[in-house]
């Protein structure tokens, strides 16, 4: 299980708080370029929303042991890395962070515009800032 | 790979649909396919075209099924990838090849990358709409084109930013907000 302590708060998120989007895909960044590629953030198209999880207060054994138990285990799929960035980061492009905690710590990023290129450009903005921590 | 062979291994798989598919559209796909086989021939040649077709052929196939990239993505969009074949057999032969992508909502993506904050990407929608978006520094820019007989102003002119003597080969992340 996933630590229960330290939780953030359930309800609302604090501009300092970091995010994590795990990278299952390998097209999803380059190893090469040491970078996130933009698209890692598109949307889900069902819902509109990118998912990902709260990681404050918790050491790097932990962050992966969220990515195994709720994202790549399910999926059957390997963990590749992770894109990190902080709420003010997303909240700065005038997305925001909805923590839904389903599962626990989950949150998704809200607000993307209809428009393809408007996505794109926001997109653009969360991989420019956003830190490549490949997975060991 | 020759030429022949990244055709009849390259978009095979589609055509192989396509054959089969009696829906309008079906017909519709190929007929673009088609198109895009012809106009290929007249742009882009040997190893350059072989090497576009292996790109776009290996973002194709990584998104086949619903949910390829661990979440919830759309499987690649046969419209879109017909039409980003015609898309990159229109690029001078002086434009670098982008990479190949599949968005998450199954449009296919190329994208030109100097630096993180230096970089132009067109997403290829089905119905032949190129949506782009570029960041070049501290500016951004961002639209819609409709993609028929060659390539659109807005985006040579992007590319022109983008390859330009101005734009950065490397850039430090140091600073980045």
């Amino acid at each position: 299980m996933a630590p229960r302590h330290r939780l953030p708060n359930p309800e609302q998120v604090r501009p300092d708080e970091p995010l994590s989007r795990y990278l299952l895909q390998s097209g999803y960044f380059s190893r090469h370029q040491r970078r996130i590629k933009p698209h890692a953030f598109l949307p889900e198209p069902s819902t509109r929303a990118t998912s990902v999880f709260r990681t404050s207060g918790l050491i790097e054994t932990e962050i992966w042991r969220i990515a195994e138990e709720h994202v790549s285990g399910p999926a059957g799929r390997t963990i590749h890395g992770r894109a990190d960035i902080l709420v003010s980061q997303v909240e700065a492009t005038g997305l925001c962070v909805d923590p839904d905690n389903v599962p626990e710590r989950h949150a998704e990023i809200v607000g993307w515009p209809q428009e393809k290129h408007e996505r794109l450009s926001l997109a653009q903005h969360l991989a420019a800032v956003a830190e490549l921590r490949l997975r060991l | 790979m020759s030429t022949a062979q990244a055709v009849s291994g390259g978009p095979w798989l589609l055509r192989a649909r396509v054959e089969q598919g009696v829906s309008e559209d079906a017909r519709r796909l190929a007929e673009l396919f088609v198109d895009a086989l012809a106009f290929r021939h007249s742009v882009l040649l040997g190893e350059r075209y072989d090497r576009a077709m292996e790109a776009l052929r290996d973002a194709y196939e990584e998104a086949l099924t619903s949910g390829w990239d661990g979440y919830r993505a759309r499987p690649v969009d046969s419209f879109s990838y017909i039409h980003a074949l015609s898309f990159v057999s229109a690029l001078p032969s002086t434009v670098p090849l982008p990479e190949v992508a599949v968005d998450p909502d199954g449009e296919v993506e190329f994208e030109w990358f100097r630096s993180p904050r230096w970089l132009f990407t067109v997403s290829v929608g089905r119905s032949g709409n190129l949506s782009y978006a570029g960041l070049f520094g501290g500016n951004k820019v961002h639209g819609v084109e409709q993609f028929s007989e060659g390539l659109p102003e807005a985006i040579v002119q992007n590319l022109r930013r983008i390859l330009g003597p101005q734009a950065p080969v490397t850039e430090s992340r140091a600073g980045s907000a």
